[in-house]
């Protein structure tokens, strides 16, 4: 019986191996990986799902952003690994945690936002809010993105202070 | 904004560290830490030292003055290394955020992180440095581009918006509504007529009840009353006192008769002013839209530019053609009343006014919590109207995927968002007003109790009781206005603010100030060390230079994405290079008129935009004096001719959104015969041929060969065969050229990329039986 080939080995994805792989720093700061007998220098990570599953689907990117191998999940590493792993896309994907709002003002179409984050207290602005305030996890978490395209999270909506959501409630979709 | 003198309050924290801020040669400002903190950075280097100073700049007021400010900054860390230890810098653009590097023998070295938006930023230090350090003087290169001013002087937040330097957040509104002043001067005569005509209605409308209640009542129908106490003789009484009840009545029907006269003029000539105004303003912002560059319309989404045409253009004339007459007819309505009502009975005037703060409170509440009702309905709406768009767009596909029932329950669940939330404002609007109603009520029956009482007592007639309670409900009627006009005057200013934000907005393609006129260009073209990019940081063309001919064809060859189009949208001056300099027939492009640079440039782009109007309307866009035969001679060049004469309409079919379906092939043989009948010296081919099969491209190349003779023609194709005639080929790579040459000088390049590409592409037409 003729068998289909499965999307997955057609697609030519090469799931990188735990077993095989060993991450680590060059230098302090530059990520590299020994895998399999070979080293690939300098690499990215890319999350492919960056709100929804941040950890699954990690794009192994080498110098020419080409991928070379894909991360089913972070946690099929070993703890060392998934940290040093995890501490590289949180640097990658700088997106601070909102733990209070203390001002939202509009101006002219513009949203002026004072907020503290986990990475310290900010003020910054916000065009566009249809496409810029967004609630993603069927509106558990925000997402916020400046003028700058820096992100910034609000991780749980329900916990929110509720003179906080007052704040941002009407720029809500 | 050249950063090479360190601003003053952080010039001090250096000088304390020992060092010489006069040798300072560049400074870059960073907003983290390596551990991506918020913090405070200056990063800068001089002749011997590179350093690092992290802190927090902070505003503070000048003591005793409320409007001085001045900056501090709070050092807490300082990081001093001699530049010999460091190499080359670069940047590593992450996703959110962006780091300095050096490198120096292969070793590469972080030295600070930053938010995505400083990128540019560190980018344009990081080449000073290189610059620096290398020795290379600025006349070998030539400048860098200077780091555009982002932030507000007076509240340092960064513009919303690079290309105008307006800080909404500073910006007053009461200068906004100063320019919309000056804007809306010209039709003062038209205002004033509006005034006036809302006055004498308004006058009228203040004096009827006085005839309609006191005179009436007190004068004419009390002649009885004055007969018995002798104030009217019973002579009199017996003749007249129909004739004065008749009296009474016509002035009455006069006044109603006038007042709806006017009422009716004043409809009649807002009807004719309205339509003019909204003209002029859609014109202005239209008019100054085809002004702007390509990167305006990059950076905006059409839906906000609709919006601003139409949207913004009728809050603005609203506000000023109903809602100034009106604040002006309410005012006088309030004050008048007001006076007639205190020249009646002072006292019940009084009682009046423990109400009016009531009211005036619970319209304010009202307007409130309906603005964010009405917000949340309007977003709702906006998003079921975006999903009934794409859904009537993507027809095709929900059919050829079969998610009809999908899709019609998306559509139901946006609609009953959009359901729910009108009948939370029905509901709303249905119980909160008959509750301002009731107060008012409340208040008129409370007077009217206590009016009887003063009649009671003779202190009021009758009519004059009546008549206060007709004045009282006058009085009502413009505190509703004046609670809502506020938020009225704040979302006119809001849209005044976007219009001007289009109007004051700067072409980033400016037109030289003395122009070199070029009636006829030969199209010879160089491009050097040029650098562009589309967003900060993301550099789409990179230090490319190569040279084309007057006469020749370049083809340019490379993978999706590698900058081709970029590269001819910038050699047509549709942008402007951020870094070096493009050259037609020896002149610097941003010198030639525009004018004639257009003149001469034809393009055939692979998005290809058909307007609404026949075939023939579409070929003849560039030039509409052309004469029939010209429009059939370049259909015949650009292989169209055949298939539009085939359409029962010929080349008036209709074409466009709502007209006949074309095929991707045939709208691009009509965007051929556009480019074709303008003439041009130098033709742009960007993917011109790419939706047609290989037959109907042959004939179009050989049409076209004919037609590129004596001009410069530059082509864009993934099929290497449409390039078979070009003089020389430019391969690109990443924003770069990666090779250089004739097709023969190419194919000899033993691990060439373009020889790599023919051959793959050779060996994919012998599969198929195509090649030699």
């Amino acid at each position: 019986m003729e068998q289909k080939i499965s999307l997955i080995n057609l697609s030519g994805i090469k799931y990188l191996d735990p077993e095989k792989a060993h991450f680590y720093l060059k230098n302090d700061q530059f990520l590299c990986l020994d895998y399999d007998g070979e080293t690939y220098e300098n690499i990215k990570l890319h999350r492919s799902i960056p709100f929804k599953l941040p950890d699954d689907f990690i794009s192994v990117q080498d110098m020419d952003s080409k991928e070379i191998f894909l991360i089913r999940s972070l946690y099929q590493f070993t703890p060392e690994q998934a940290n040093l792993l995890g501490q590289q896309l949180h640097k990658r994907y700088f997106s601070p945690s909102i733990s209070r709002i203390y001002s939202v003002k509009q101006k002219m179409g513009y949203l002026y936002f004072e907020v503290e984050t986990s990475a310290g207290r900010k003020v910054f602005a916000l065009n566009d809010v249809t496409r810029n305030l967004r609630r993603i996890d069927d509106g558990a978490r925000i997402v916020i993105i400046d003028v700058d395209g820096n992100r910034y999270i609000i991780e749980d909506v329900a916990r929110m202070l509720p003179k906080d959501f007052r704040r941002i409630e009407p720029y809500l979709l | 904004m050249k950063n090479t003198k360190l601003p003053d309050h952080i010039a001090v924290c250096f000088r304390a560290r020992g060092v010489d801020t006069s040798k300072i040669v560049r400074y870059v400002k960073g907003d983290m830490d390596r551990q991506g903190r918020y913090v405070d950075q200056i990063l800068a280097f001089d002749d011997k030292n590179f350093y690092i100073l992290s802190g927090t700049e902070r505003v503070e007021q000048v003591k005793g003055s409320k409007a001085r400010l001045h900056v501090l900054f709070d050092a807490s860390d300082f990081v001093e290394r001699p530049i010999t230890e460091l190499g080359h810098l670069d940047t590593d653009q992450m996703v959110a955020t962006v780091r300095l590097y050096s490198e120096k023998e292969g070793r590469l070295e972080e030295l600070a992180l930053a938010s995505i938006g400083r990128t540019n930023a560190f980018e344009i230090f990081a080449k000073h440095f290189n610059r620096f350090t290398d020795n290379v003087e600025e006349k070998e290169e030539g400048p860098i581009a200077e780091e555009p001013d982002l932030f507000c002087d007076k509240c340092g937040m960064r513009y919303p918006d690079p290309n105008r330097k307006v800080c909404p957040k500073c910006i007053s509104r009461m200068s906004i509504t100063v320019r919309l002043v000056k804007l809306f001067f010209k039709y003062w005569p038209q205002l004033l007529m509006i005034v006036v005509f809302l006055g004498l209605t308004t006058l009228l409308n203040v004096v009827s009840p006085y005839l309609s209640t006191a005179l009436i009542y007190d004068k004419v129908l009390a002649i009885p009353e004055r007969v018995q106490i002798g104030e009217v003789d019973t002579l009199y009484f017996g003749i007249d006192l129909y004739r004065e009840v008749l009296l009474v009545i016509l002035g009455l029907l006069c006044v109603r008769i006038i007042s709806h006269g006017l009422l009716i003029l004043r409809s009649r000539y807002i009807a004719g002013v309205v339509p003019r105004v909204v003209y002029d303003m859609k014109m202005l912002i239209f008019g100054s839209m085809q002004r702007l560059g390509v990167g305006f319309y990059t950076s905006k989404q059409t839906g906000s530019l609709m919006t601003r045409v139409n949207g913004d253009a009728n809050n603005v004339y609203h506000f000023f053609l109903d809602g100034i007459p009106y604040l002006f007819t309410s005012s006088f309505t309030f004050i008048g009343v007001l006076v007639i009502m205190f020249s009646i009975s002072w006292k019940l005037t009084l009682l009046v006014f423990v109400s009016i703060p009531i009211i005036v409170l619970g319209y304010w509440l009202v307007m409130m919590f309906f603005r964010r009702l009405y917000h949340a309905n309007w977003v709702y709406a906006s998003r079921m109207h975006s999903l009934l768009s794409d859904a009537l767009y993507g027809q095709r596909v929900i059919k050829a995927f079969t998610q009809e029932d999908s899709e019609t329950e998306r559509f139901s669940e946006y609609s009953t968002r959009v359901f729910n939330s009108s009948t939370k404002i029905g509901v709303a609007q249905n119980t909160v007003y008959p509750l301002i109603g009731l107060i008012m009520r409340l208040t008129s029956v409370v007077l009217l109790g206590a009016g009887s009482i003063m009649v009671i007592q003779g202190e009021l007639s009758l009519g004059i009781l009546m008549t206060f309670s007709v004045y009282m409900n006058m009085l009502f009627e413009p505190l509703g206005f004046f609670s809502n006009v506020a938020n009225w005057w704040a979302v006119c200013v809001d849209s005044a603010q976007r219009i001007f934000e289009i109007i004051d907005a700067e072409t980033d393609l400016p037109e030289a100030d003395n122009p070199v006129r070029l009636d006829k260009i030969r199209g010879d073209f160089e491009v050097r060390e040029v650098m562009f990019e589309y967003e900060p940081g993301r550099p789409v063309v990179r230090n490319m230079s190569l040279q084309v001919k007057a006469g020749q064809m370049l083809g340019i060859v490379g993978k999706t994405g590698a900058g081709k189009s970029t590269l001819v949208n910038l050699l047509a001056r549709l942008y402007d290079p951020n870094e070096g300099s493009i050259y037609l027939d020896g002149h610097n492009l941003k010198d030639i008129a525009t004018e004639d640079l257009r003149k001469n440039i034809g393009i055939v782009s692979q998005d290809i935009y058909l307007f609404i109007g026949s075939i023939a309307d579409n070929i003849r866009y560039a030039r509409p004096d052309a004469t029939m035969d010209e429009v059939i001679a370049a259909a015949k060049t650009a292989c169209a001719h055949d298939f539009i004469v085939k359409f029962p309409d010929g080349y008036e079919t209709r074409v466009g959104a709502g007209g006949q379906g074309l095929s991707g092939g045939e709208r691009q043989r009509i965007s051929i015969a556009r480019a074709v009948i303008q003439n041009p010296s130098i033709l742009i081919l960007d993917e011109a041929t790419a939706a047609m099969d290989t037959e109907t491209e042959r004939n179009i190349q050989n049409s076209l060969a004919e037609l590129q003779k004596g001009r410069t023609t530059i082509a864009i194709a993934h099929r290497l065969s449409t390039l078979r005639d070009a003089d020389v080929l430019a391969v690109i790579d990443k924003g770069r050229v990666v090779e250089y040459g004739t097709h023969a000088e190419l194919i000899q390049k033993e691990d060439g990329t373009y020889r790599r590409l023919y051959t793959l592409q050779m060996e994919a037409l012998k599969f198929i039986g195509i090649g030699q």
